[in-house]
C-alpha cells in the first residue's frame, strides 16, 4: 500500500468537507483508481462535479495534477502513482 | 459616424482652461478602433522623446471603446493613456465599473487633458456642460472621501480621480473610479497629480447608436448564453472570484512568493478565494453590463482589522500583499487593499515594492533604521500596512520606494538591483515565470513593461482554456519554452481586442467567447463588415504602433525585452518547476520572427506598410 495526498479546490472543498485528505491505495495504483476511491468515499455529489455528463472523462476544464504537473502530460488517468505523491483535483479556475 | 461611437471628444488645456469639443475622425475609428489603439495613435502624433512624463507637455487621455456603454457583455471599460513616469515608455491602464459608460452617455468618446492647471481643479462633465472647478477643498483627501463629496455635489455623477499618492507623484499611483475600480499600472495617478487635476465627475443622459440592432440582439443572446453556461464564468468566478487562482497557481508552483524567491507559498490556502468566501466575503457585485459578477465585497467586523470594508481583494492584490510579502493573514491583505484604494495606489506595484524592501532587509542591505524603524521581515503584516502608507506620503524609506522599484534599487545601491522585480521599470505581476515560461515571454515583450494582461497566456498553458479559432488546442507544457511564442501571439489577439473595444478580458480568457463572437459584436455595433482576420490585423496594428512609440519616441531598446536576473539565472528552489530558469532567448527569437520583426527586435519596414502604419517609417 502507498499513501497519496489529495488536495481539492473550489466547490469540491464543500463536498469533501476539507481541502486536504490522505488516501491509502495499492502500490502502482493509477489516477483512475484514485478517482474511483474518491467517488466511493464521497459519492455521486463528487462524481457529478468532477466527471462529464456521460461520465466517460473529466468534466470540461477539470484537471488532475500529479506533483503539480498536468496528468495529460503523463498517461492521464492511467498515470501510475507513487508513494508520497500529491494529487490536485482542480476545477475550472480563472482570473488574472 | 459609425455606431458605438458618440462622434465627439473633449480636448482640454488645463493651463489656460480652454475646453474644446471636437469631432472624431472616422478614418481613425476604422483603423485604430478605440482604447489602446486610439491612445497609441494620439501619443504618436503629439509626444516626442523630450516629453517629461510629469511635465505639462505629457498628455493624459481618458479613453473608451465602441462597446463601452453598450450592452455588449462587460462593455464597461475605460482606459488611460500617457507616457509613463515609472518606465519612461508607453503607459496605459484599464478600469471597469460605471465611469466609462457614463462618459459615453454624456456624449464623448474620450478626453484629452494637456498642460498643468495653476491650482487644483476637478472636471465636471454634465452632458454638454463642461467646466473646470476649484478643487482646493478636495486636495489631500483620499479617493473615498473625494468620491463621496463629489457625489453629494453632483447627484448621479460617476467619479474618477486620484488619492494622496497621485498628488504626491508616487510612481505607482493609480487613477481610481467608482470608489474601487483602478487603472493602476505605470503611474497614471502621478501624471494626473502633476497636472493638478483631482477628479473627473461625469453625468450623461444620451443614447449610443447601435448600427444593426437586430443583429446585435442575436449575437448578444448567443454570447450571454455562452457566458452563463461556461463553468468558469457561470460558477467559479462568481463564487470564488479571481482569488480562486491562489490555490491553483500555488499547485503549479506559479504563485510568486517572498519577492519571487519561490513559486510555492505554504500559507496559500489561508489567502485563497475559497477562504475569502468562507470568512470576509459579504456579497458579490458586477461592473456595468457584466453577467459574470466576479467582484468581491468584503467586510471585517471584529479583531485587529475591524472596520475594513472594500471591494476586493483580487488575485493580483492577494499575491502582492500576501504570498509576495510572506503574509498569510487574509484580513491584513484586505486592509492593505482598502488603503491602496483610498490612497490611490496600484496594489501590484505597491506589494512588489514592499516585498523588495523586505528582501533587502532580510539580506542585510537595509537596516531596521533604514526601514523607518519597522521590523520589515517577511510575514510582518503590520509593518507591511505601515510601509504602504509611508510610500503614499513619501516618508523615509517610502520616499525612495515611491520612485518605483527600478529607481529605488538605483538609489539604495549595494546590489539592490538584483532583487528589483521589474521589466522596463514596471513591477512584475503575480505569475512565477519559471513555472510558466510563456508568462516570462509575455512580461518581457509587453509594451507597458512588466505586464501580464496582453496576454495572460497561463489561462491556456496552466489552466487549459484553449482557443480553437486561434489554433490553441491540446495540452501545453508550461515549463518548457517550445511553442510559447505562438501561444503568446494567439492569446494576445483576443485579449488586446477587448482592450480596443471596452470589454473585460474575462469574456475571452476562459475561451468563453471566441474571436468570431467579438468580430460579430463589433460589426453589429459599428455597422462595419468585420471578420476574424480583421480582428487579428487590428490587434497587430495596435501592438506594433505601441512598440514603435517605445522604440522611436521613448528611447526603448529591444535589449530591454528581458526579465530580472533572478528569473533567468536562479533555478526555482522547489515545486513543479524546481531547477528551472526562464529560457527567454529562444522564445524571444521565435516571437520576433512570428511578429515580422528583425532579429534585433525591430519591426521590419514592410510590416509597417502591411499594417497601414507607413507614417512610422519617417521616424525610423
Amino acid at each position: 500500500m502507498m499513501t497519496i495526498t489529495v488536495k481539492v479546490m473550489g466547490p469540491l472543498i464543500k463536498i469533501v468537507g476539507k481541502s486536504t485528505i490522505t488516501v491509502s491505495l495499492p502500490s502502482e495504483a493509477t489516477l483512475r483508481m484514485l478517482l474511483d476511491h474518491l467517488f466511493e468515499c464521497y459519492g455521486d455529489e463528487l462524481k457529478n462535479e468532477v466527471l462529464n455528463e456521460d461520465r466517460t472523462d473529466l468534466a470540461p476544464y477539470y484537471k488532475l495534477l500529479v506533483d503539480g504537473r498536468n496528468s495529460k502530460l503523463m498517461a492521464y488517468l492511467d498515470t501510475k502513482l507513487q508513494e508520497g505523491q500529491l494529487v490536485h483535483v482542480m476545477p475550472p479556475i480563472a482570473g488574472g | 459616424m459609425l455606431g458605438g461611437y458618440t462622434g465627439k471628444y473633449l480636448d482640454i488645456n488645463l493651463e489656460t482652461g480652454t475646453i474644446d469639443k471636437k469631432n472624431l475622425d472616422e478614418n481613425m475609428t476604422k483603423q485604430f478602433i478605440g482604447g489602446g489603439g486610439f491612445i497609441a495613435r494620439i501619443l504618436w502624433e503629439e509626444l516626442s522623446s523630450d516629453t517629461d512624463p510629469l511635465g505639462p507637455e505629457n498628455l493624459l487621455i481618458l479613453m473608451t471603446g465602441p462597446m463601452t456603454g453598450t450592452l455588449a457583455p462587460t462593455g464597461n471599460s475605460w482606459y488611460v493613456g500617457f507616457r509613463s513616469p515609472t518606465t519612461g515608455i508607453y503607459g496605459e491602464g484599464r478600469g471597469g465599473g460605471y465611469w466609462g459608460p457614463e462618459l459615453k452617455y454624456a456624449g464623448y468618446d474620450y478626453v484629452i487633458l494637456r498642460g498643468k492647471s495653476p491650482k487644483p481643479v476637478y472636471l465636471w462633465i454634465n452632458n454638454e456642460e463642461v467646466t473646470l472647478k476649484d478643487a482646493e477643498h478636495l486636495w489631500g483627501k483620499d479617493f473615498f472621501d473625494t468620491t463621496h463629496q463629489l457625489e453629494a455635489d453632483h447627484p448621479g455623477a460617476k467619479v474618477l480621480g486620484i488619492g494622496p499618492a497621485g498628488e504626491n507623484l508616487v510612481k505607482c499611483a493609480s487613477i481610481m473610479s467608482d470608489l474601487y475600480r483602478s487603472a493602476g499600472r505605470g503611474g497614471a495617478g502621478a501624471v494626473m497629480g502633476s497636472k493638478n487635476l483631482k477628479a473627473v465627475a461625469v453625468y450623461g443622459s444620451q443614447d449610443i447608436k447601435i448600427a444593426d440592432p437586430e443583429g446585435f440582439k442575436e449575437i448578444l443572446a448567443e454570447a450571454n448564453k455562452l457566458i452563463y453556461e461556461h463553468p468558469a464564468t457561470a460558477t467559479l468566478l462568481p463564487d470564488y472570484g479571481t482569488a480562486s487562482l491562489v490555490n491553483g497557481m500555488n499547485a503549479f508552483g506559479a504563485l510568486p512568493t517572498r519577492n519571487f524567491q519561490s513559486g510555492v507559498f505554504e500559507g496559500a490556502e489561508n489567502i485563497s478565494g475559497e477562504k475569502m468566501a468562507e470568512t470576509i466575503l459579504t456579497k458579490t457585485r458586477s461592473c456595468f453590463a457584466c453577467n459574470i459578477r466576479c467582484t468581491r465585497y468584503t467586510m471585517i467586523s471584529e479583531g485587529e482589522y475591524a472596520g475594513v470594508e472594500s471591494e476586493g481583494p483580487e488575485y493580483e492584490t492577494v499575491d502582492a500583499f500576501g504570498a509576495r510579502c510572506g503574509v498569510d493573514n487574509m484580513e491584513a491583505i484586505a486592509m492593505a487593499n482598502m488603503n491602496a484604494n483610498r490612497l490611490g495606489m496600484d496594489t501590484i506595484s505597491a506589494g512588489t515594492l514592499i516585498s523588495f524592501a523586505m528582501e533587502l532587509h532580510e539580506k542585510g542591505i537595509l537596516t531596521k533604521e533604514e526601514c523607518n524603524d519597522l521590523d520589515l521581515n517577511f510575514g510582518n503584516h503590520k509593518a507591511m500596512n505601515t510601509l504602504l502608507q509611508d510610500i503614499a506620503y513619501r516618508k523615509g524609506l517610502g520616499d525612495t520606494l515611491a520612485e518605483g522599484v527600478r529607481e529605488a534599487a538605483n538609489r539604495i545601491g549595494k546590489g539592490a538591483e538584483k532583487y528589483a522585480m521589474h521589466v522596463k521599470g514596471l513591477e512584475l505581476t503575480a505569475t512565477e515565470p519559471r513555472a510558466a515560461q510563456d508568462s516570462g515571454l509575455g512580461h518581457a515583450i509587453a509594451n507597458r513593461g512588466g505586464d501580464h494582461l496582453r496576454p495572460w497566456s497561463p489561462a491556456f498553458t496552466l489552466f487549459g482554456f484553449g482557443n480553437e479559432e486561434m489554433g490553441l488546442t491540446g495540452t501545453a507544457d508550461p515549463i518548457i519554452p517550445g511553442d510559447k511564442a505562438r501561444v503568446v501571439d494567439a492569446m494576445e489577439k483576443t485579449a488586446v481586442f477587448t482592450d480596443l473595444n471596452g470589454m473585460c478580458k474575462f469574456t475571452v480568457l476562459c475561451n468563453t467567447l471566441a474571436p468570431s463572437h467579438l468580430a460579430k459584436l463589433y460589426s453589429t455595433i459599428t455597422g462595419l463588415p468585420f471578420a476574424t482576420d480583421d480582428l487579428v490585423k487590428s490587434v497587430d496594428r495596435t501592438l506594433t504602433l505601441q512598440r514603435a512609440l517605445n522604440l522611436y519616441k521613448f528611447g526603448m531598446k529591444p535589449e530591454q525585452d528581458t526579465l530580472p536576473e533572478r528569473l533567468l539565472k536562479e533555478p526555482a528552489p522547489n515545486g513543479p518547476a524546481k531547477g528551472k530558469v526562464v529560457e527567454l532567448a529562444p522564445m524571444l527569437k521565435e516571437y520576433y520572427e512570428h511578429k515580422g520583426w528583425d532579429e534585433a527586435g525591430y519591426p521590419k519596414a514592410e510590416r509597417y506598410d502591411e499594417l497601414g502604419l507607413g507614417f512610422v517609417k519617417d521616424q525610423m
